[in-house]
């Protein structure tokens, strides 16, 4: 965690940065495009963002603050915030956005520069079963004890899992696109290892 | 879009027993009244939680119509429930529909109330805590709740430092990105049209986004620097928190409140 890495009177930058890119989640969560059938949001956009500019640890870090602003009752989720915001089916689909930056995060450490796109696009699909998985076991086990329905399985795996695919790919690759124009400025990889 | 206070979440301004309660105290006693409702299986127990949140409500002087604002985003769920349950349940049809080989029963429809009254106990209880407590309280509150596993290296002060600079640039972003829009449109940027057209033009709305965003980092670090922040160290707090009567009496009414449930459990 950035305290350890505080050296004397400096403010390690990673203190300002991890907040500011939950601060762009929540914003993703605000930000909406209107699209039939489900509405658009962007959150999943900055997940795998934060994983690729921040490296894996303050990646995962940014996504947990995420987690935490909203369930202090800010609208930042994609139907409002606040805690009782856990008992929404679509909670377990949050939960995995930390695991999904980590992972992304370490999938793109290697490249000392410029971060292709094609290569963000295998890193994020290789961390977007972290997302989607977590999220349908959720909607699974919500569905089943906590508002005491049954749901069969197969039902979940339609409308928990195939019916994001198609907007989780295209946010995925814009997210590619910005992430390799954003690299390929020098002086933006230097700030963000500061 | 709606940016209308924002950073206060879903706070609303009062001066009742609840809202000056001390925001650790408010952490706790929410919690654990949660727990309790996930605990509860029959309905003289629900009704009784059902009034508990009706009581706290009224001690917090909030009208229960906002509550009721707060169960909107659950709206499709507690549908979902009731159907389900009506259709699933064994028991006397009420009303049959030959065509799908389905019966509406009593029994079933009774369940799917129950467990829908249950959801909005839990759900009005946990919006008790935001509705009455300011988010940069809660920050305060976390930083003190989390100070005793520093030992473990639980970084608290950072993690309420973090939080406040995330409260503090959710708007300013969000203003930056209607910002952002409005410029690149003047310069004849297509935001509207086909579906294509609109996911194209986020690249020129983020890439700015993203690069301010960068900015502003270091700008506030270097401004940190400037003003010698050293993290949490022997920092004080304009705000101090500390107990009162009050919060004792919360906490024994609480407990109070949970008395039916651990019995029940014990049985």
């Amino acid at each position: 965690m950035p305290a350890r890495q505080q050296r004397s009177g400096h403010v390690s930058i990673s203190l300002v940065l991890i907040p500011l890119f939950a601060a762009l989640t929540a914003t993703g969560g605000i930000i909406r495009i209107p699209l039939p059938p489900v509405p658009f949001t962007l959150q999943t956009l900055f997940v795998y963002m934060a994983g690729a500019l921040l490296g894996a640890r303050r990646g995962a870090a940014s996504q947990l603050l995420y987690l935490a602003v909203g369930l202090m009752g800010i609208p930042v989720f994609g139907a409002g915030g606040g805690p009782g915001y856990i008992l929404q089916p679509t909670f377990g689909y949050l939960l995995g956005f930390p695991a999904a930056a980590w992972l992304t995060g370490r999938l793109t450490a290697s490249l000392p520069g410029r971060i292709p796109a094609g290569k963000l696009i295998r890193s994020g699909l290789t961390a977007m079963p972290l997302i989607i998985g977590p999220g349908a076991c959720y909607l699974y086990l919500n569905l089943t004890f906590i508002s005491g329905t049954g749901i069969t399985l197969w039902k979940t795996i339609w409308t928990g899992i195939i019916v994001f695919l198609p907007a989780e790919m295209i946010k995925l690759v814009i997210a590619a696109v910005i992430t390799e124009r954003l690299t390929a400025i020098s002086r933006f990889r230097e700030a963000t290892h500061a | 879009m709606k940016q209308v206070n924002i950073t206060l979440g879903q706070f609303l301004p009062g001066n009742s027993y609840i809202h000056n309660l001390d925001p650790r105290t408010k952490i706790f006693c929410s919690l654990s009244l949660m727990t309790l409702v996930l605990f509860v299986h029959t309905p003289q127990l629900l009704l009784f939680y059902l009034c508990v949140s009706v009581l706290l409500f009224f001690l917090a002087r909030i009208s229960p119509a906002l509550a009721f604002r707060n169960l909107r985003p659950f709206l499709f769920l507690f549908v979902f429930t009731i159907v389900l349950h009506a259709v699933f349940t064994a028991g006397d049809p009420l009303w049959r529909c030959p065509a799908l080989h389905l019966a509406v029963t009593g029994e079933g429809l009774l369940r799917g109330v129950f467990y829908t009254l249950r959801i909005s106990v839990l759900v009005v209880m946990a919006s008790l805590l935001t509705l009455t407590t300011q988010p940069m309280a809660l920050t305060d509150a976390v930083e003190h709740l989390l100070k005793p596993f520093r030992k473990i290296g639980v970084p608290a002060h950072e993690i309420a430092m973090m939080l406040s600079i995330s409260l503090r640039f959710i708007p300013t972003l969000l203003e930056e990105a209607e910002r952002i829009k409005k410029a690149q449109i003047s310069r004849g940027a297509e935001i509207s049209g086909s579906l294509r057209q609109k996911l194209r033009s986020l690249v020129p709305l983020l890439i700015p986004l993203f690069l301010s965003t960068f900015r502003r980092a270091n700008e506030l670090a270097l401004a940190m620097d400037a003003r010698c922040y050293r993290g949490g160290t022997g920092r004080t707090n304009y705000i101090r928190l500390s107990f009162s009567l009050n919060d004792f009496i919360a906490f024994a009414m609480t407990l109070a409140a949970a008395v039916p449930v651990l019995s029940g459990v014990r049985s």
